[in-house]
């Protein structure tokens, strides 16, 4: 008999705290960490890049795997909206800085070197990413399958890599975004996710079917879950952005004082 | 010259951002203001009247089998929720996913409903588990909200309750071993009694709060309708 009928009692979805091992996060993480560490040299393996690097991924697969991963996919949608800023605001932006320069030859002779110099292309697929997984309509269909989560967690990361890549100095060696501009589109990433934010906080009911008839595993109801992610979501990417927006206005004042001093030599 | 392509780049840039915000706006706002409503849990088929749950051919009326609640205190459906709308929900305080899920719903929609509303609406879980719930289950239901009456009764008057109500009864999923932690299969629709204290409709499980809040202020206001 259907669920919505009757209950046996033993159920798939309940929540509980035996790991569960997910390959696919395993073997991304170790196919990604192994082409990186190929593509450094071996006299660099020890430097600063290397660090954000281990960070980020880190920080991704921390987010991705059990039992946060199943936890923001299924039952708290706070935990869903933190893995959003954790992908999109720290571990892309880490993974994007730790490239070495062997990446970057490559992809300035590819394709998307064009892709990222003649438009503001990135900047809309992050905002677009952000709107398209938050529709309740998309969310919830994609998020009732492990296959539909991948894919929200593809897009998320694919399209902040792909933002921060074009905003990245040293991507942008030949300033076709001027400084200026960069930190304009820093700060503008923080005001979209407001708009979903506010969506969550000032609602009445639940959003997402997923999260209003998720097994409880706190004693927070789905409207109070809703709220703390509205909140999260609202402020949360702000201090991120902010000191990433303070790093690149130091790169920005370095590379000026560089250039005058050029142009005094 | 080099300026001057600056300027224009940047231009161009500010110009797109605008219009990409502004779209991006409404997109966000018309879809999410939109989609409340779209989830696929317990689709009903072939609806012939305005309302979320499933049209009972044949009525039901209340019934006058003894129920208690923790203090031991009895209760009559027919004769203490006369003239109420009336939602009955079946369970056990131990369930790990339906009984929190489903009383967790119907307290976010009562919470909702005009205070006149709730004043002439009752909420009902009864436990088909009286030997480990008897004690807590009018705590356990109040915990969702203060207005919730939390009941239970002897096997027998469990049964009989049931049977009245059309539910099969109630299994509890014994193991030889006599452990205490067993489960009990038990039915998961809500009975709904209008206030001519006759079920028209059952619910099942996947109707959202939002829905059940549309729901009991039409059959409140006697204003729902079935299509002949």
């Amino acid at each position: 008999m259907n669920l919505s009928w009757w209950c046996s009692g033993i159920s798939d979805t309940n929540w509980n705290w035996n790991p569960i091992f997910y390959p696919g996060i395993w073997i991304l993480i170790a196919i990604v960490s192994f082409s990186y560490f190929q593509s450094v040299d071996k006299n660099n393996r020890k430097n600063k890049k290397t660090l954000y690097f281990i960070a980020g991924i880190i920080l991704f697969w921390i987010f991705t795997d059990w039992p946060i991963g199943p936890i923001g996919a299924g039952y708290l949608l706070y935990v869903h909206v933190l893995q959003y800023l954790v992908y999109t605001f720290i571990a892309a932006p880490l993974i994007i800085i730790s490239l070495p320069d062997k990446i970057y030859k490559k992809i300035c002779n590819s394709k998307i070197k064009f892709l990222l110099q003649n438009s503001f292309l990135p900047f809309f697929i992050i905002n677009f990413s952000l709107i398209i997984t938050h529709i309740p309509y998309t969310a919830d269909i994609l998020k009732n399958s492990q296959i539909g989560t991948m894919i929200i967690d593809f897009i998320w990361m694919s399209s902040a890599l792909l933002f921060w890549l074009w905003i990245d100095p040293q991507f942008n060696k030949n300033n076709f975004i001027p400084y200026p501009l960069r930190i304009f589109y820093i700060f503008a990433l923080s005001i979209l996710p407001a708009i979903p934010g506010a969506f969550f906080v000032f609602n009445k009911y639940p959003i997402y079917a997923t999260y209003e008839f998720a097994v409880p595993i706190s004693s927070l109801s789905p409207l109070a879950d809703q709220e703390i992610a509205g909140l999260i979501m609202w402020a949360g990417s702000t201090p991120i952005l902010l000191a990433w927006l303070g790093i690149i206005f130091y790169i920005w004042q370095k590379s000026e004082e560089k250039s005058n001093q050029e142009m005094i030599d | 010259m080099m300026l001057c392509n600056k300027a224009s780049i940047i231009s161009k840039q500010i110009k797109s951002f605008l219009l990409i915000i502004s779209l991006s706006l409404t997109i966000t706002s018309g879809l999410i203001s939109c989609n409340n409503n779209s989830q696929n849990f317990g689709k009903i088929e072939q609806k012939n009247h305005n309302l979320q749950g499933r049209l009972l051919q044949k009525p039901l009326i209340k019934n006058n089998v003894e129920l208690f609640d923790s203090k031991g205190n009895i209760f009559s459906l027919e004769q203490d929720t006369r003239n109420h709308l009336t939602l009955i929900a079946l369970g056990y305080t131990s369930c790990p996913d339906i009984c929190p899920l489903h009383m967790s719903v119907l307290a976010g929609a009562y919470s909702n409903l005009p205070i006149d509303m709730q004043r002439k609406t009752k909420v009902i879980f009864i436990s088909t588990d009286p030997e480990r719930d008897n004690k807590k289950i009018t705590n356990w239901a109040q915990s969702f909200n203060k207005d919730f009456i939390g009941l239970t009764g002897t096997p027998e008057n469990l049964i009989k309750f049931q049977n009245e109500l059309n539910i099969p009864p109630a299994v509890l999923e014994k193991n030889e071993d006599n452990n205490s932690n067993y489960a009990v299969s038990h039915a998961t629709w809500i009975t709904v009694f209008t206030d001519d204290n006759i079920a028209h409709f059952i619910y099942p499980i996947g109707i959202t709060q939002r829905e059940w809040v549309q729901d009991l202020k039409l059959l409140n206001n006697n204003e729902w309708k079935i299509k002949k």
